[in-house]
C-alpha cells in the first residue's frame, strides 16, 4: 500500500509526463513528412501515460490523469476550443480502452477491421490517389495488416496485449475528436472525408504508442496483467 | 483521508478553476439573450434576406409571406395585380388597394420634386431592355424614341383608390416596390415586438433599432470594380433605410458601354454620367428607393441639391472612377472602409446575392471557376476565386468580448491557402494549399480549416457550388 504522499507525487509525476509527451508530440511534424499539416494528427506519445494508468492504476487514476492531461495542456498550449476537441477524443479513448484492456485481442481485430473500412471508403472516393492521399493509403494499408497481426499474436500469446489496447484508444480518440469537430465547425462533411483518414493514422500510431508502452513495461519489470492498484 | 473523498476533491478544484480561467477571453453570452434568426426567401427577382434576434423565427417566415402578397399586388407581370389592371385598363378607371394608391402618390411626389429623373411610367421603354438574361441585345433607337413619348408622369391621375392612366401608357413599380415592402415588412416585424433586426430586400437594407450590443448595422457598400462581392465601404445604420442603385446591379457591356438598368425618362437610354452607384440613407425605405434612382439620373450635383432641400434625406456618390462624395450629413453614416470580409458584420450587404459579403447564390454567368465555401460559427457563404492574378482577403470574426480572429487568405484562380492567421499553432497555414487540380489528392480534400478560430474554408467547382446554393435557398 503506498501512502497518500507516494500518490500525490506519482500523480504529479505521471501528469507532468503526460504533459511533456504532448509538447513531444506537437513538436514532431507527423504530418510534414505526409507533406503537409493535417488537424488532429499527432504521434499521441502521451497516450502511453494512459496505457500505464488504465493497466497498472485503477480507473478514477486513469481519469484524473487524463482530464489534467486535456485541460492543462488545452490551458498551457490552446485554447477552450481546444480543449473542446481533446477532451471528447479523451473520454472515448478511455472508455475503449479501460472497456477492453482484459480482452486486447478484440481491440486489435476491431481496429483491423476498422482500418480496413477506412481503407476501402478512401479507395472509393479516389480511386488513384496521389500526393499526400498516396501516402495515407499505403500507410493505412501497413497499419490495417499491422492489426491483423497483432490480434493473431496475442491469441496465440505470442505478445502481450497492450498494442492491442492502445490501437483501439487511438482510434477511439481520432474518432471522438472529429465528431466534435464537425459539431463545432458545423461542417458534417468531415466525418465523411476526413474521418477514415484519422481512423488509419489512429491505427499506425496506436500500435507505435502501444509498442513503446509495452517496452516501458518491460523495461520497468511491471507485469500489466498483474495491477497493483487491484486486489487479488 | 479517505480516498475516493480526495479523489473528488480535487476533481472539483479542477473543473472550478477550468471554468475561472476559462472565463477569461471566452465568448460572453449576447447582450441580448434572443437569438439571431435569419430566414432567405426569393420575391421581386430578388434574394430576400431577413433576420432579426427573436425568439419567434415564425415572424420572419410570416414577413417573407407578407413579401408574396405584396408581390402579387404590385407586379407588372402577374396578371389580375394592381399594375396589370392599370395597365391594361385601356384608359379606364382602376380602383386599386390603399397600399398601391400610397406607393403612387409617393412616386408622383418624387417625379415632381426630381423634375421627372424618376418616373414610373417609365415601362414602355424598360420593357424594351433585357438586362437578366443575359441576352446583350440593344433595342432599335427608333423604337426607344417612340417609346420613351409614352413615358410621363403627370398622365397618372390618382383620385382617393381611383387611378387613370391614359391607353398605351404602363407603369411600373421596380424603382419603389421594394423599398414599400421593406417598410411594410418593418413595420409588421416592429408590431409584433421584434426591436432588432436587420431585412435585405436586393438594394434596398432597413434595419429595426440597433444591434443587441447598442451599436449601428453596417451595411457593406460593394465594390463597384468586383461584382462578386467585395466591400468597398462600410455604411452605418441606426435603424433607418439604406439604399443603393448602381449600373453594377443588372445590365450589360457592348463596346466599351455599359447598358444598365436605370434608364433615363427623356431618353429611353441608360443614364451615362460620372456616378457608379448612389446611396440614399433616410427613414423610409420607399422614398429611399425612388430617390436613388432619380438622384441618379440627376447626376451627383442636381441630386445632391435635392437631398440637401429634404430633411433627415442623406446621399452617397460613388464615380465610376472609383472616387466618392456625399451630402452634407453623410458623416454620420460611413465608417473607414477596409479590404475586409467580416463574418459578423457588415450585417448585409447591399446586393442580396451576397448579403454579409457572401454570395449565397451562385449562378451560371458567375465569371469564377471555383468558389471557396466559408463557414464559420456564425455564418457560412461563398467568395468566388478571382478571375486572374492573386486575392488576399482578411477574415475577421468578431467575438462579442471585442477581441477579433483573424485569418488571411491569398487566392489565386486556381485555389487558395491561409498566409496568416492569429491562432495557435498555425495548423490552417501548414495545412498548405488547396488547388482545383489537387483537391482529391489531400489528407484533408478540399478544405482548409482553422479549428481553434471554428473555420472552414472548402474549394468547390461552380457546379457544385450553384447545387450548394440551390439546397440553401430551395429552388
Amino acid at each position: 500500500m503506498h501512502t497518500a504522499t507516494q500518490k500525490v507525487a506519482r500523480f504529479g509525476l505521471l501528469t507532468a509526463l503526460a504533459l511533456v509527451l504532448g509538447l513531444l508530440d506537437r513538436a514532431i511534424p507527423l504530418t510534414a513528412l505526409l507533406g503537409g499539416a493535417a488537424p488532429g494528427i499527432k504521434l499521441g506519445l502521451a497516450n502511453t501515460v494512459l496505457l500505464y494508468a488504465v493497466y497498472l492504476m485503477d480507473w478514477q487514476s486513469a481519469v484524473f490523469l487524463m482530464l489534467a492531461k486535456v485541460i492543462l495542456s488545452g490551458l498551457i498550449f490552446g485554447s477552450l476550443t481546444a480543449i473542446l476537441y481533446s477532451l471528447s477524443g479523451g473520454i472515448l479513448s478511455l472508455l475503449v480502452m479501460l472497456l477492453i484492456r482484459r480482452k486486447p485481442e478484440s481491440g486489435a481485430l476491431c481496429a483491423g477491421i476498422l482500418a480496413a473500412g477506412a481503407e476501402t471508403m478512401l479507395l472509393i472516393q479516389n480511386p488513384h490517389p496521389g500526393g499526400q492521399r498516396l501516402w495515407i493509403v499505403i500507410l493505412i494499408g501497413v497499419a490495417c495488416a499491422v492489426c491483423f497481426a497483432a490480434w493473431i499474436a496475442i491469441r496465440k500469446g505470442k505478445i502481450r496485449g497492450v498494442p492491442g489496447t492502445s490501437i483501439a484508444g487511438a482510434i477511439a480518440h481520432n474518432i471522438g475528436q472529429v465528431l466534435a469537430a464537425s459539431i463545432v465547425l458545423r461542417t458534417p462533411q468531415l466525418l465523411s472525408t476526413y474521418l477514415p483518414v484519422l481512423v488509419g493514422i489512429g491505427a499506425a500510431v496506436g500500435t507505435l504508442t502501444g509498442i513503446v508502452a509495452e517496452r516501458v513495461f518491460r523495461a520497468l519489470h511491471m507485469n500489466p496483467d498483474k495491477p497493483e492498484g487491484q486486489k487479488k | 483521508m479517505n480516498k475516493r473523498n480526495s479523489f473528488l476533491r480535487t476533481m472539483a478544484a479542477l473543473i472550478v478553476m477550468t471554468l475561472v480561467m476559462g472565463g477569461c477571453g471566452y465568448r460572453h453570452a449576447k447582450a441580448s439573450d434572443l437569438p439571431k434568426q435569419t430566414r432567405v426567401g426569393y420575391y421581386l427577382d430578388t434574394v430576400i434576406t431577413l433576420t432579426a434576434y427573436t425568439d419567434q423565427p415564425e415572424l420572419l417566415d410570416k414577413g417573407l409571406e407578407y413579401c408574396g402578397e405584396y408581390e402579387k399586388m404590385l407586379s407588372r407581370t402577374v396578371e389580375g395585380s394592381d399594375v396589370w389592371n392599370i395597365n391594361h385598363a385601356e384608359g379606364n378607371t382602376v380602383t386599386v388597394s390603399e397600399e398601391t394608391a400610397e406607393i403612387l402618390r409617393t412616386a408622383v411626389k418624387i417625379s415632381e420634386v426630381s423634375d421627372g429623373a424618376f418616373d414610373i411610367t417609365i415601362a414602355p421603354v424598360s420593357v424594351l431592355w433585357d438586362f437578366t438574361s443575359g441576352s446583350q441585345i440593344i433595342p432599335e433607337s427608333a423604337t426607344i424614341e417612340q417609346a420613351a413619348r409614352l413615358v410621363d408622369f403627370r398622365q397618372i391621375q390618382i383620385e382617393g383608390n381611383n387611378v387613370t392612366l391614359p391607353a398605351g401608357m404602363m407603369i411600373d413599380l421596380g424603382g419603389i416596390a421594394k423599398g414599400y415592402i421593406a417598410d411594410a415588412v418593418k413595420a409588421k416585424l416592429e408590431a409584433a415586438g421584434i426591436t432588432s433586426a436587420i431585412l435585405s430586400f436586393g438594394g434596398n437594407i432597413v434595419a429595426i433599432g440597433l444591434k443587441p450590443d447598442g451599436s449601428p448595422w453596417k451595411v457593406g457598400i460593394q465594390d463597384i470594380d468586383e461584382p462578386t462581392g467585395k466591400t468597398m465601404m462600410v455604411s452605418l445604420n441606426y435603424g433607418g433605410s439604406t439604399v443603393t442603385s448602381g449600373i453594377y446591379e443588372r445590365g450589360f457591356t457592348v463596346d466599351g458601354v455599359t447598358y444598365h438598368h436605370i434608364l433615363s425618362s427623356e431618353t429611353g437610354w441608360p443614364v451615362q454620367n460620372e456616378l457608379a452607384s448612389v446611396t440614399i440613407f433616410s427613414d423610409s425605405s420607399l422614398m429611399g428607393d425612388a430617390l436613388s434612382t432619380a438622384v441618379f439620373a440627376l447626376g451627383t450635383e442636381k441630386g445632391s441639391r435635392l437631398i440637401e432641400s429634404m430633411d433627415g434625406v442623406e446621399a452617397l456618390f460613388i464615380n465610376r472612377d472609383r472616387s466618392a462624395a456625399g451630402t452634407s450629413g453623410l458623416g454620420k453614416y460611413m465608417e473607414e472602409g477596409e479590404n475586409w470580409i467580416t463574418l459578423e458584420q457588415p450585417d448585409s450587404a447591399e446586393k442580396t446575392e451576397e448579403p454579409l459579403t457572401l454570395l449565397i447564390q451562385v449562378r451560371e454567368s458567375d465569371p469564377a471557376p471555383g468558389y471557396i465555401l466559408l463557414q464559420s460559427a456564425n455564418e457560412q457563404g461563398f467568395l468566388a476565386l478571382p478571375i486572374e492574378g492573386e486575392v488576399t482577403r482578411t477574415i475577421r470574426q468578431k467575438l462579442d468580448d471585442g477581441s477579433e480572429w483573424l485569418n488571411v487568405i491569398r487566392m489565386t484562380p486556381e485555389g487558395f491557402c491561409m498566409i496568416e492567421a492569429d491562432c495557435e499553432g498555425h495548423d490552417c497555414i501548414a495545412e498548405g494549399e488547396v488547388t482545383l487540380e489537387n483537391m482529391k489528392d489531400r489528407l484533408l480534400w478540399n478544405m482548409v480549416i482553422c479549428a481553434p478560430h471554428r473555420l472552414t474554408l472548402s474549394l468547390y467547382t461552380k457546379e457544385e457550388a450553384i447545387q450548394i446554393s440551390r439546397q440553401w435557398l430551395g429552388y
